[in-house]
């Protein structure tokens, strides 16, 4: 099976900052994966070469083959750790707004994730809690059958019972000849979720792994493993 | 409903386990069919791959069966559940004696203890109908 | 996905656009009203001082707040396409830009949609003038305008020249005058931390550019006019050709090179501007 995303060397450079520093990767379709490492590590950037937000200053990234465009925007479904809709839209446009420029969105599925959030689609964005904002972009995303996922920081700074709720979310909806990549410093909570670990550490993957091999091989959760290995 | 498990162990190990207690609990009927990989990875709130290689495992264990119409069954087997139950019974039968041995109890004096503490319930819970509850029984 | 875009764009105006259009035509028919009636009663001249000042007065009034009205839209409709392209690279970037569009696209659509609303916008203020002055009978002074440019054509000039290069030239200055502004943001970001910050750096640094390029233009366009005498000057034209068609007199003529060199030359600037922008667009997106 051809790999979903693939990194050679990807580089990127802010002035004198070096954000990622000649990161390798290769995804195979299927799995949830997570992106671990400190802040600072280069998570969000990598994220967003990958979204096509960001020109990498050197090396390659392809997703279903192809670089980072149109082409790779039709499949895959990415969820910044902000708020991107108009505060004046309608979350009833905002939805409308997805299917009609998104193939592989189901606005049914849409629809009813809101209905069961309680979140009628006739308010505008802007008067709903941040909470619920960050929820229907997650409902948004989730209702797009993509290849690649890319949530970044999807659980930072929500209560647990939301988190458990976004862990769900994700579970329930993803496509399953998908990848999803979640990008987080937040492991111990959604470790039983991931299939597999990167461990990103100063701009490069210093460790690849799944998570069921971290407790085979060393008795320990991928939480505990992670912080042995990052404490400085 | 939150599945609880364990750091140290890979999570589809503990999967195996706990719908192994539900098969042998009665929770999951034999012969039942069970819900689909996706909602039993929702419900216990982890990866739909993990479940299934939980699922898989099982099936290779022989306590579930795949139906090409209707998901996932446990097995009729009667014989092959009290195996397992026997199995798992013996395991915590062997870890009581291993739990005594550590506080220097042998096995001799730890099945002495075990009867007297299920002849002496049986009278405790005599004597605290006869006397009402809430007696601290001697002896 | 250009048209999807565009429709995008139109949706998230045009509330905006038609509630200023309203309002322009609304202080232009109180105006005319006032207007009109204030004639007809002979209010202005009435031998009562105290009701023809008093009148006076609230006509002024009405006067100012419809040219502050008209000013408005102009303006307006300037500021409220340039904050929204500003906006597109704040945190509405990481929705656009991860729609499956172009860079390319997106800048498209939006010069597009200035495009119209702008044209939209003088219309709207054409029609309130017009609706202002409907009182005085301007309708029917509308038929001697094709009348005027026949007499025109017959005394050997071409009016009509004048016009389209007029409407050229007002294209182009609206659209450098966009362009200038969404290069200045596009670069914006990458000058320094403070986008904002950045972006009037930027504008600074375009605008220097533009004064410098139009100034060569005046350079070129002032010297072969000195040596012309107006009455004089003809083109080596071949008798017949397209030249003499359509700028028969030395008068058309001048207009000719006159507004070509203008169109050329702010022509060539924005096809630059557009390429820088489409440039940071693409390889030098920074989003917050």
């Amino acid at each position: 099976m051809s790999p979903v995303l693939q990194a050679q060397g990807l580089t990127k450079q802010y002035g004198g900052l070096v954000a990622l520093n000649g990161m390798n990767i290769s995804l195979e379709p299927g799995r949830i994966v997570g992106l671990l490492g400190p802040n600072g590590s280069g998570k969000t950037t990598f994220i967003k070469i990958a979204a096509g937000l960001l020109a990498p200053t050197a090396g390659q990234v392809q997703i279903g083959g192809m670089e980072p465009g149109p082409g790779t925007k039709q499949i895959v479904s990415y969820l910044p750790d902000r708020t991107y809709f108009d505060g004046w839209m309608k979350v009833r446009e905002c939805v409308e707004m997805f299917a009609d420029f998104y193939t592989d969105f189901n606005r049914n599925k849409a629809y009813d994730m809101l209905q069961s959030l309680g979140i009628d689609a006739n308010k505008r964005f802007k008067t709903l809690s941040k909470g619920t904002q960050e929820k229907v972009q997650l409902a948004m995303v989730m209702s797009r059958s993509a290849q690649l996922y890319l949530l970044d920081e999807p659980i930072g700074g929500v209560d647990p019972a939301a988190r458990d709720y976004i862990l769900e979310t994700i579970i329930r909806n993803y496509n399953e000849q998908g990848t999803v990549i979640i990008s987080t410093h937040l492991i111990y909570d959604i470790e039983r979720v991931l299939d597999d670990v990167i461990f990103l550490m100063n701009g490069f993957v210093e460790r690849f792994t799944s998570v069921d091999q971290i407790r085979e091989q060393s008795g320990k959760s991928v939480d505990e493993v992670f912080r042995e290995a990052f404490r400085c | 409903m939150n599945w609880k498990f364990q750091d140290n162990r890979p999570i589809y190990a503990q999967i195996v386990e706990e719908i192994q207690r539900r098969i042998l609990s009665g929770a999951y009927a034999v012969g039942a069919s069970l819900p689909s990989v996706r909602l039993l990875a929702v419900e216990a709130n982890v990866n739909p791959n993990t479940m299934q290689k939980a699922l898989a495992e099982l099936e290779n264990q022989g306590l579930l069966h795949t139906q090409r119409t209707s998901g996932r069954t446990v097995t009729t087997d009667e014989r092959l559940i009290m195996d397992l139950k026997e199995r798992i019974a013996s395991g915590y039968i062997e870890q009581f004696f291993e739990g005594m041995k550590s506080l220097g109890i042998e096995r001799d004096v730890a099945t002495k203890m075990l009867m007297e503490r299920k002849n002496g319930s049986v009278q405790e819970k005599a004597t605290s109908v006869a006397v009402g509850v809430g007696t601290k029984e001697v002896g | 996905m250009l048209g999807k875009l565009i429709k995008y764009e139109f949706k998230a105006t045009s509330r905006m656009f038609l509630l200023m259009y309203a309002a322009l035509i609304l202080v232009a028919a109180i105006n005319s009203v006032l207007l009109i009636g204030g004639l007809n009663a002979g209010l202005y001249t009435s031998g009562n001082d105290l009701v023809a000042t008093i009148y006076s007065i609230i006509s002024a009034l009405a006067a100012t707040v419809y040219f502050f009205a008209m000013f408005a839209v102009s303006i307006l409709t300037f500021v409220v396409i340039v904050v929204r392209f500003y906006r597109l690279f704040g945190d509405e970037g990481y929705l656009w830009f991860t729609l499956p569009a172009t860079p390319n696209q997106h800048l498209i659509s939006k010069l597009i949609v200035a495009l119209v609303w702008s044209l939209a916008s003088g219309v709207v203020i054409m029609l309130s003038l017009g609706i202002l002055f409907i009182g005085q009978g301007w309708v029917q002074e509308l038929w001697r305008i094709p009348q005027l440019i026949g007499e025109m054509i017959a005394m050997g000039y071409n009016p009509l020249l004048w016009l389209v290069l007029i409407l050229i030239m007002a294209l182009v200055a609206t659209v450098s005058g966009f362009m200038m502004f969404f290069t200045a943001i596009a670069i914006g970001p990458n000058l320094t931390k403070s986008r904002l910050g950045g972006s009037v750096l930027a504008y600074i640094l375009v605008y220097v550019i533009t004064q410098i390029v139009a100034t060569i233009q005046m350079v070129v366009l002032v010297f072969p006019i000195s040596q012309i005498n107006a009455q004089s000057y003809r083109f080596e034209a071949i008798p017949g050709s397209a030249i003499e068609l359509l700028a028969p007199s030395a008068v058309d003529q001048v207009a000719l090179w006159f507004f070509g060199i203008f169109i050329v030359g702010y022509t060539v600037m924005m096809v630059g501007y557009y390429l820088v922008t489409r440039y940071f667009m693409t390889k030098k997106l920074n989003l917050p």
